[in-house]
């Protein structure tokens, strides 16, 4: 067995000294991997993007946001992070949290002192949606937001597209520090799929997911809720209903996605299988079931693993291209 | 460089196994699920041939039934309003919800194409073939929990 000496970067005390050669493909293939470097504006995008999906939520759900509030004690069940309370905070408070909230999601989003402003938003961002959690049911379509914030808020992500960029006006480049981020992302994003995945095989339905049977009670469970709740049956449900097939389909399309999910980081072309098909399953759930996943059905959850900054470097040549020649046309005469 | 990279790997791992550690919720006796660190337990739970939950029922004078609104209940999304419904209903609080209802009712810009005489809460269980199948709409069992008259 061939020995491979020393590391090029650093010392690796957690390693036995003399390690195979094996073991250095491997961890030369995970520092590549994690320390992939990226343009500081494909970061940039991903802060403008989560910080717009989530102000979009905070101003669209703000008169809801405050009723709950205002709810009473007893429907709130403390969670998570704000577990300690003993009860809902005042009206009023919640009121000031929730205005300090929006001001310093727009201050995240224009990048304006992130250095103190992102992990800022990210940490109340994190204690708001915890606290809104706490009245009686948590909801988990807000997960992948909340973690994209958690870990874009900690990061050098205002070196583009940013006020703190225009003020120190120096090319920034790509370096993983930027890319790292992203990575993490991506990872944290499989990872939320595969938990929800092995928490279907792992309860009570196990590898009955897979028939159809199950699914098609748990869509029907879902439908008749909203019937006895004053709600609206979606037409798709009741044209697929009779047809056990089809929701055989959909689940085992749904382990595949949830249990697979990992190995959509293996290649390139397998990431973007999975996330257009992972997307449509979004749509797909949508349309049976009339449930909403605004950040996944937007793909927004997705942009980590698209190199975006492209579409932008793009548009800009593109513009640049055509200004100049309007500028030759117009010399010309 | 080396120090902020190690600091990088380090939070990395920690941030994968804490979205990772709910999974073990899924053998646990009593799981307990959280915010943002979830198991999803949603579409895991196995279901049974029928099915039954806590709603709020209308009864028009002329005696037919009507299923009212969430949004009559309480402020939130759907499931929310719901399992606060349920949470009234076991806690045998039914008719302070109805009290609550009631005012929503009177204060409903579109009024009903009918006239309520009746509001109650009920814990009804249906069939859930019948139900999408056959359109049956009436309960194999009914229990009232609360009623008001209006």
């Amino acid at each position: 067995m061939k020995i491979w000496k020393g590391f090029p970067l650093q010392r690796r005390s957690w390693l036995p000294k003399n390690y195979s050669m094996k073991t250095k493909r491997i961890i030369d293939r995970l520092q590549a991997f994690w320390f992939a470097p990226a343009p500081a504006e494909r970061l940039a995008i991903l802060r403008i993007g989560t910080g717009g999906f989530a102000l979009w939520y905070l101003l669209s759900r703000f008169s809801m946001l405050r009723r709950m509030a205002r709810g009473g004690e007893a429907h709130f069940e403390a969670i998570g992070l704000v577990a300690e309370l003993g009860g809902p905070i005042p009206p009023l408070a919640f009121d000031a949290v929730l205005y300090i909230l929006i001001g310093l999601n727009l201050l995240y989003i224009l990048g304006w002192k992130f250095k103190y402003i992102g992990p800022l938003f990210a940490t109340l961002l994190l204690l708001f949606l915890t606290y809104r959690n706490s009245w009686a049911m948590i909801y988990h379509n807000r997960n992948a937001l909340v973690l994209q914030v958690l870990i874009i808020g900690w990061t050098t992500a205002a070196d583009a597209f940013s006020l703190d960029a225009l003020r120190s006006r120096t090319l920034k480049g790509i370096h993983w520090r930027y890319g790292l981020p992203i990575k993490l992302i991506c990872v944290a994003t499989v990872c939320t799929y595969f938990v929800s995945g092995v928490a279907k095989v792992a309860g009570d339905l196990s590898w009955e997911w897979a028939t159809g049977e199950a699914l098609r009670s748990q869509v029907a469970v879902d439908a008749i809720r909203k019937v006895l709740l004053g709600g609206e049956l979606e037409p798709v449900f009741m044209w697929i209903y009779p047809y056990t097939w089809v929701f055989m389909v959909m689940g085992i399309t749904t382990l595949i996605l949830e249990l697979g999910a990992p190995f959509a980081l293996w290649k390139k072309r397998l990431t973007w299988v999975w996330v257009v098909l992972t997307w449509l399953m979004h749509w797909g759930i949508f349309f049976v079931m009339g449930i909403r996943f605004r950040y996944q059905m937007t793909g927004l959850i997705f942009l980590a693993f698209f190199d975006t900054e492209k579409v932008w470097f793009g548009l800009k040549q593109w513009y640049s291209k055509n200004v100049q020649r309007s500028n030759r046309t117009l010399s010309s005469y | 460089m080396v120090k902020e990279k190690h600091l990088a790997i380090w939070g990395s791992v920690l941030l994968i196994a804490v979205i990772l550690a709910p999974i073990k919720e899924n053998w646990k006796a009593k799981p307990k699920d959280s915010f943002p660190f979830s198991y999803y337990p949603m579409f895991s739970k196995k279901r049974g041939e029928t099915y039954g939950m806590y709603y709020l029922l209308g009864v028009d004078t002329l005696g037919q039934r009507h299923f009212l609104s969430y949004k009559l209940a309480g402020t939130g999304g759907f499931n929310q309003v719901r399992r606060q419904i349920a949470k009234c209903a076991k806690k045998g609080d039914g008719s302070e919800l109805l009290d609550r209802v009631e005012q929503q009712l009177k204060r409903k810009k579109k009024p009903f194409s009918y006239s309520l005489s009746e509001i109650k809460l009920v814990k009804g269980e249906y069939h859930l073939e019948h139900f999408f199948e056959d359109m049956e709409r009436l309960p194999i069992a009914e229990k009232v929990m609360a009623t008001k008259k209006l």
